[in-house]
């Protein structure tokens, strides 16, 4: 028979966060999103909808972008996983990304940022030469309130091109 | 919006799975992608006591051809069906061809948005039973076949029996889904898929499958299916609309006609995104533009 | 050279790209409150059991009630507890709280609270709350729903429109919206352990309000309670108002002792935040032989909810409405009723634009139907009806200083090409199928507005004016304490170019503190397209003191006249010569040397400034191109052209940002968003699978036109511009799916125009006589 967690368990999960083995012990019911921020201290990656909408909380799991808020932490045991705080170079580097919507004011209150910059990366390396169709139609997975959205897929385009060239 | 507490269990086999499901019965949910189930629990509107996480199972992720049908493995993501490959017996992956080959991606593309594609799962929205969910108004509309397992046994379930209402099925609390056989289509086979939403990626207001197969001679309909989503609690057949199209030949005169019958066969029920007469507005015309679309003709 | 005016990029955005900027939410270490609220929309509450604070916790502290006020003879003053008292008013009112070791151990423990409520009727929609039946969300304060109430008319308006050549009766209707912060609302409370002082963090855009009122209630004194506004995540309005919840998250933390946290879920936030904009006109108005509107009579109602806000009361969208209806189109004979009523409903705030989205789609889906009818292009009968002659004096007396009022159409029009578009359309409308469909909005933008303005609405606490402390540090750094509370427009950026420029030294050499009331002048915050205008020219004003200040301090030093002191580069120079010194060096004097100093010099180089303007006007036109689909009634909006005026630029990136963002929530209103109510009062839209802000398939790309006539106005030329987007792009949507509709004979006057109306009206048009509209469907 398969192990049974209890319900009010702390579970351990071993979370490989940016290159970096985080030793959690969560209920099953915590979501990785809340692992994220509450047990790894990452609290760049947001939460806006907690109902699989919004797409604040996307990070990438082994190089898919995904709702953290739709995850359970115990379901990512083992998995790679990468967040906003691991996107600039380990000197501090912004990654062309960051540096894009930087540029072409790709963000305004930056509450959405971190999960338009994990799907766009998740996007590009999978398909680094995505048409602008199929790009608007990916970046349609998540929701920003201040920009009009425009600047944000400006800002994607510049960094799919400039890896083209 | 956190989810009540439960139990969890992640079985790495098909028997461990079995077994769970045997013990907790009607306690334990099965979690596949968790893309609808998640977020029914973070609002506490569903609140299991244990969840079987089938995530780490293997042998419910395979796409193959057998006796005529493509069987689809529970575990099997949406955004693979955006360009569907199957294992050959001599367990190479190959590209689905054939009519199903261009539906499945063509469906699979109004299935949510990407995050949801790579983590939602085929089985898991069919046993989700979403009535406006485009898989299960596939499988309906191409009467797929639901294998499901218990401890000990398997049976068949035609999509017919297994959507029962909304959300629920003819899956009995101890048993797995764990594939669906979708018939092959022939060539002779027209199929056509639309849906309107209020936004990219939302769940359909109303969605309309058709296949009619075509007599290679004369070029008429010899079977018709109509399938329609979001109109009552199950996605459903419109026989009355099937009927106007046997042993016609496809147009927009004839396509128009089979969209009215539709129309007026249906009783949708209304809600906040759609009253009953809206709905009905909307069969007549995603049944024209799915018929439309299958005979090659722009879909508006 | 000038740093005003270049888009520069934004110093907040380095750490909000990192991840690593600070929302209240990410504050760590706090027991978390979740409220229990009410699942009736009326009711009375027997008894409320389990591990909960109640009102009779707070009364037993002496916790005071809120008081939004307007001091108005027919305003009815309620006192609003923190928690409901004896009765619920709306479904999401907070009955209870609790508090648990986390967020969902707090739910956990929420869940186990009963609360016995009596159900009552319940009057919900406005048609309801008007009856003369209706259930009375106040009876003991009110007889009626109607809660405040504004009439005025010009002499001769009846005459006016007796005589009229042409009288077009429209009734247009505005549904019930929310602004939807991606970030829901959300506080964080730390009492110190020793000193009585106690910190909060709260996710809002007015910090310095927000601790006035909160000391009022809990009777604290203000110095006790600090108040920071960290990274917001949006806020357009539904942050301004005072939270009750953060009220009690203060109370909860310094009666536990410990820190208490509410963070607000989506669907608390959709429930039981604020909402707004539920509206409708009844508008009858009169044209001469040649279009031109001379009286214009008014009907106005909003459904305010159960509740004020404060401080800006319910009385804000209805009393707009009579002010600012006749827009930006010449009218002498104006007359108008507008009352607020309150219903079973979640109260009201201020969002983006606040009425003027309604009054404008009301006031330009009545020129495009009186257009219509004397059947005359959309843009000509604008022509001949904007203001023109400034400034102009409106009938309710705004002052409308310079503007572009015209010259912004014709820039727009002339972008669109509308003769290419009406070919396309006569194509399309031969053809069958999706029918493309244009729709101009032209609309003037009351922005900036200080003191004066507030005074005249007679609330109970009159804002308007902005403080600023400007001070050179010894390294010759500048930092700027503002009273405003910006959350993601990029002030900071903006009023670090104006700082700079009157400093001649770089913009990067400027700080700007603000949304903290331990470091920051009692200021109002930034709401009403105000904080370039108010923060901005406070700051401008300073930055020209600290600049004397500096001036006279190199003077002394370079042994010159103080009026020759030239500030550039990084150095003051004696005009004309090539005798100067670094601004720094001299920062170094001003602080470190002071014995160089005549006697009495005040040491350092500190000012402050404040800013209190009247107001001015910006003005856009917006141009929408959409198209329709007749058998299903979706709406794609194709192309969106602005064309705007809000004077001088400070940073033209982050004014078409703010632009850009505007119309895109402005599209989402004018076809997507609506909160909605079931008749007895349940919310069907707590999810954002119900409540449906777009996505970027949605919103197409804006295209920006500028133009950029400086207010003498205000201080620095600028003219706010954050709500304009907002106002002015639904009634250009709908004003485009009529059009592309008009030789159908459909007139739809509703937003959001969901799809189901837009096929509603085009069955009731197909079901109407052909004839009967013919008139009304010239299509120029």
């Amino acid at each position: 028979m398969t192990e049974i967690s209890a319900a009010d368990a702390a579970v351990p999960v071993v979370l490989a966060v940016n290159g970096t083995e985080h030793r959690v012990a969560v209920e099953p019911r915590k979501t990785l999103a809340d692992a994220l921020r509450e047990d790894c201290g990452l609290t760049g990656t947001h939460l806006g909808c907690e109902h699989g909408v919004c797409g604040a909380c996307t990070v990438l799991a082994d190089g898919e972008p995904v709702r953290s808020c739709l995850l359970f932490a115990v379901q990512a045991h083992g998995a790679e996983i990468r967040t906003v705080e691991g996107l600039a170079a380990a000197d501090g580097t912004l990654h062309p990304l960051q540096e894009a919507f930087w540029r072409h004011h790709g963000l305004q209150c930056g509450f959405c940022t971190p999960g338009f910059l994990m799907l766009s990366a998740g996007v590009l390396e999978s398909r680094p030469d995505i048409g602008d169709d199929e790009l608007r139609e990916a970046l349609s997975s998540n929701l920003c309130r201040c920009t009009g959205y425009q600047t944000i897929v400006e800002a994607v385009q510049s960094v799919r091109d400039a890896a083209e060239a | 919006m956190k989810p009540a507490r439960f139990a969890y269990t992640a079985p790495d086999t098909i028997e461990g799975t079995l077994e769970a499901l045997d013990r907790f019965g009607d306690e334990a949910k099965v979690l596949s992608g968790g893309q609808s189930l998640v977020p029914m629990m973070n609002f506490r509107l569903a609140r299991p006591e244990v969840i079987v996480d089938i995530g780490r199972v293997g042998g419910l992720e395979q796409m193959s051809l057998t006796d005529g049908a493509l069987s689809v493995g529970a575990r099997v993501v949406h955004a693979r069906l955006e360009a569907p490959a199957v294992t050959a017996p001599d367990g190479r992956s190959e590209p689905l061809g054939g009519v199903l080959g261009s539906l499945l991606p063509s469906v699979a593309h109004y299935v949510g948005h990407l995050p949801i594609r790579v983590r939602g799962t085929f089985g898991g929205s069919i046993a989700h039973a979403d009535p406006a969910a485009e898989w299960c108004i596939l499988a309906r509309t191409l009467d797929a076949e639901i294998v499901a397992l218990r401890r000990g046994s398997e049976r068949v379930i035609a999509a017919a029996d297994f959507f029962e209402t909304v959300f629920t099925t003819a899956l009995a609390p101890e048993e797995l889904l764990a594939a669906v056989r979708l018939p092959i289509l022939g060539d002779d086979w027209r199929t056509g898929f639309c849906e309107f939403s209020r936004r990219a990626g939302d769940f359909a207001v109303v969605a309309a499958m058709t296949a009619v197969r075509l007599d290679p001679v004369s070029g008429a309909i010899v079977e018709a299916r109509i399938g329609v989503g979001g109109v009552a609690g199950v996605p459903a057949r419109l026989p009355a609309a099937e009927a106007t199209l046997r042993g016609e030949v496809p147009g927009a005169d004839l396509h128009a006609a089979a969209a009215a019958a539709a129309a007026g066969e249906v009783d949708p029920v209304g809600d906040l995104h759609g009253s009953a007469a809206y709905r009905r507005d909307l069969v007549r015309a995603m049944v024209a533009r799915a018929l439309a679309q299958g005979a090659g003709e722009s879909g508006s | 050279m000038s740093w005003v005016g270049r888009s520069l990029r934004r110093v907040e955005d380095p750490t909000l790209l990192r991840g690593a900027g600070m929302f209240v939410g990410d504050i760590a270490g706090a027991a978390a409150a979740r409220f229990v609220r009410s699942p009736v929309a009326s009711g009375q509450i027997r008894a409320v059991r389990g591990p909960a604070y109640t009102i009779a916790d707070l009364d037993a502290d002496g916790v005071g009630s809120i008081e939004a006020v307007l001091h108005r003879p027919d305003y009815v003053r309620l006192a609003q507890p923190l928690l409901a008292r004896g009765w619920v008013r709306y479904v999401g009112e907070p009955v209870a709280v609790v508090v648990g070791d986390s967020a969902a151990a707090a739910e956990d423990l929420a869940e186990q609270v009963e609360l016995d409520i009596e159900p009552l009727p319940a009057a919900v929609g406005l048609e309801a709350a008007l009856a003369a039946d209706a259930p009375l969300v106040h009876p003991e304060e009110s007889p009626s729903n109607v809660m405040v109430a504004g009439e005025m008319a010009t002499p001769g308006l009846a005459e006016a429109l007796e005589d009229a050549h042409a009288v077009v009766e429209l009734e247009v209707v505005s549904g019930r919206q929310a602004a939807l912060p991606l970030e829901a609302r959300g506080s964080h409370a730390t009492p110190e352990r020793f000193g009585g002082r106690t910190t909060l963090h709260a996710s809002i855009q007015a910090p310095h309000m927000v601790r006035t009122v909160i000391c009022d209630l809990l009777g604290m004194p203000e110095a006790d309670l600090r108040v920071v506004a960290p990274d917001v995540g949006g806020a357009f309005g539904q942050k301004l108002p005072l939270a009750r919840e953060d009220a009690v998250v203060v109370w909860l933390s310094r009666r536990l002792g410990r820190p208490v946290a509410w963070i607000e879920d989506r669907s608390e936030n959709l429930m039981a935040s604020w909402h707004s904009r539920e509206q409708r006109y009844r508008l009858r108005a009169g044209f001469d032989a040649d279009a031109r509107l001379e009286a214009l009579q008014a009907d106005v109602v909003a459904n305010v909810g159960a509740w004020p806000c404060y401080p800006i009361t319910w009385g804000v969208e209805p009393l707009m409405a009579l002010a600012e209806l006749p827009g930006p189109y010449k009218l002498e004979h104006y007359g108008v009723r507008a009352r607020a009523v309150a219903s079973h409903t979640c109260p009201m705030s201020p969002y983006r634009g606040v009425s003027r989205p309604a009054i404008t789609l009301a006031l330009e889906r009545l020129m495009d139907v009186a257009a219509a009818r004397q059947s005359i292009d959309p843009a000509e009968i604008r022509r001949r009806n904007l203001q023109s002659d400034f400034p102009h004096t409106s009938p309710t007396g705004l002052r409308h200083d310079d503007g572009t009022y015209r010259e912004a159409m014709e820039l727009a029009v002339s972008h669109v090409d509308l003769g290419a578009f009406r070919a396309r359309q006569r194509a399309a409308r031969a053809a069958g199928g999706p029918q493309p469909g244009i729709g101009i909005c032209t609309f003037s933008e009351r922005t900036g507005y200080g003191t004066p303005a507030f005074a005249a609405r007679a609330m109970g606490v009159t804002p308007g004016y902005e403080n600023v402390e400007l001070s050179m540090d010894p390294s010759g750094y500048v930092t700027a304490r503002i009273g405003a509370s910006p959350h993601g427009q990029g002030l900071v950026t903006a009023l670090s170019q104006i700082t700079a420029d009157e400093l001649g030294t770089d913009p990067s050499r400027v700080r700007v503190v603000a949304s903290d009331t331990d470091r920051t002048p009692y200021g109002w915050g930034s709401f009403a397209s105000r904080a370039m205008v108010l923060a901005g020219g406070a700051t401008y004003l300073a930055a020209q003191r600290l600049a004397a200040q500096i001036a006279e301090l190199a003077a002394e030093v370079l042994e010159a006249a103080a009026e020759d002191i030239v500030l550039a580069d990084g150095r003051a120079t004696v005009a004309g010569t090539s005798v100067g010194m670094d601004i720094a060096e001299l920062a170094r004097i001003a602080h470190h040397h002071t014995q160089r100093l005549p006697e009495g010099t005040q040491p350092g180089l500190s000012v402050q400034a404040g800013y209190d303007p009247a107001g001015t006007f910006s003005n856009a036109c917006h141009v929408a191109e959409v198209e329709v689909d007749p058998d299903t009634g979706g709406v794609a909006v194709r192309r969106f052209v602005v064309a705007e005026d809000a004077g001088r630029l400070i940073n033209p990136m982050i004014a078409d940002g703010q632009i850009r963002g505007g119309v895109a929530q402005g599209i989402a209103n004018a076809l997507l968003e609506e909160v909605v109510y079931d008749e007895d009062g349940n919310i069907l839209t707590t999810s954002l699978m119900d409540y449906l802000p777009p996505t970027v398939a949605e919103i197409p790309d804006i295209e920006i036109l500028h133009l950029e006539t400086l207010s003498d106005a205000t201080v620095t030329g600028a003219k706010g511009l954050g709500e304009g987007g907002t106002i002015g792009a639904p009634a250009a949507v709908l004003g485009a799916v009529n059009d592309a509709l008009s030789h159908l004979g459909v007139e739809l006057n509703q937003m959001p125009a969901t799809p189901e109306r837009v096929r509603a009206a085009v069955r009731a048009a197909a079901g109407a006589a052909p004839a009967a509209h013919a008139a009304g469907a010239a299509s120029p």
